[in-house]
């Protein structure tokens, strides 16, 4: 009887919670990033700002920025924006070694602001330990997280 | 008997004829019709296998799959076939659903939905429910030609929009909740808030604020696997930029 009685609660229990579960309210998706590290080479003197974006197939970390010179936020911006726009045609991780750049059709009458936390992250890796970073030697570096472009593809292609 | 009287009533006993056609075994329930064009042409549409996938030529999406108003990966993959005698209907899911281990990018996860090619909207579960058929071409009684169609029946899971958003990057500025002095964007989190994709109607979220000024560039991404010597375009295309 008491077996009963508590089996019978049980469903109670289970059917009651049912249009709850349903009602829930989908669970806000967090975003999962995807690493780059941002790595300072010393520049020879008098050495413009500069940048260069690598992405590797096998090599960790995968993607590396490598700022020259007197970087800035702007400089980071562009780098950062160079490597999005090659996630979104390769993916978040790439298949082959290689550098990658963005060219425009034309110079742009905009200029798009440099993130607001771009220069501390610049002032950051400048004042960062040195740390062997596959594939680049020696160098400042730290790690960064960018939202993920998921192989969204750009339309127009 | 003219030429013309005999080819019609050859078109008539055709007709006849696929009436009576049992049809392959394994879609022995399924019907096929037959459409006349003149006496001289006619189709025949009948049940075809769903292939394993789907492109986006094959379907006539030519930038996407479009739904809600929104348009998707032209890309998907069978992944079940809900009667097993009946493969001329079919599930499917977009391609690469597992797509980061493959170095694809994990554009779908089980809390993250598909997002739209704008970016301004995310579809959760997807999934197509596809009817596949084959268009047999008749002329002066000889087969021209075979097409397939594939027809979705179904469009299955939620379309959510996203609010604030709508560039064509997704950008590190201030974790979706807009740009500016007041972002939030942390850049040594490796986790994010919402990226602002919410039901339409509700209130919650930090969606609101998208006070950026966005205009088009005409964009190539290239790469090089020399150290610079020689570049390949891997994309170039219009690309939205937001101050």
């Amino acid at each position: 009887m008491i077996v009963r009685i508590t089996v019978a609660l049980l469903s109670v229990a289970v059917v009651s919670s049912m249009p709850a579960l349903a009602q829930q309210p989908r669970p806000t998706a967090g975003v999962e990033r995807v690493p780059v590290t941002v790595v300072f080479r010393e520049p020879p003197a008098a050495a413009a700002a500069s940048y260069t974006v690598l992405r590797r197939a096998s090599q960790t970390p995968r993607d590396v920025i490598v700022l020259v010179g007197p970087a800035t936020g702007q400089t980071l911006t562009d780098a950062v924006r160079t490597l999005l726009y090659a996630r979104m045609a390769e993916g978040d991780t790439t298949a082959r070694d290689g550098v990658v750049r963005t060219r425009q059709s034309h110079s742009a009458n905009h200029h798009a602001n440099p993130y607001p936390w771009a220069e501390r992250v610049v002032h950051d890796v400048q004042a960062a330990p040195q740390r062997e970073v596959s594939g680049v030697g020696r160098v400042r570096a730290v790690e960064i997280w960018l939202p993920p472009q998921r192989m969204r593809r750009l339309g127009g292609n | 008997m003219n030429a013309k009287h005999f080819r019609t009533q050859r078109v008539v006993a055709l007709v006849f004829i696929v009436a009576l056609l049992p049809g392959q075994p394994v879609q022995a329930q399924q019907t096929q019709s037959l459409i006349v064009i003149s006496p001289d042409e006619y189709w025949v549409v009948r049940p075809s296998t769903c292939p394993i996938r789907l492109y986006g030529g094959l379907v006539g999406w030519l930038f996407g799959y479009p739904n809600g108003g929104y348009t998707w990966t032209p890309e998907w993959t069978r992944y079940r076939v809900p009667n097993p005698s009946d493969y001329s209907h079919a599930d499917y899911r977009p391609d690469s659903y597992d797509g980061y281990t493959q170095g694809k990018g994990d554009y779908i996860t089980s809390g993250d939905g598909l997002i739209s090619f704008d970016t301004s909207a995310r579809w959760y579960k997807p999934e197509l429910y596809v009817q596949c058929t084959a268009t047999a071409k008749f002329y002066m009684g000889h087969i021209v030609s075979v097409t397939e169609h594939y027809s979705v029946l179904e469009n299955r899971g939620e379309i959510v929009v996203c609010r604030g958003r709508g560039t064509a990057l997704l950008e590190p500025i201030g974790d979706y909740t807009g740009s500016g002095p007041n972002a939030t964007y942390d850049p040594y989190s490796n986790f994010g808030a919402s990226d602002g994709c919410e039901t339409e109607g509700s209130s919650s979220g930090g969606g609101g604020g998208n006070t950026a000024t966005c205009w088009d560039e005409y964009i190539y991404v290239e790469v090089s696997n020399d150290g610079g010597a020689t570049w390949e375009i891997i994309w170039e295309g219009w690309a939205q930029v937001c101050t």
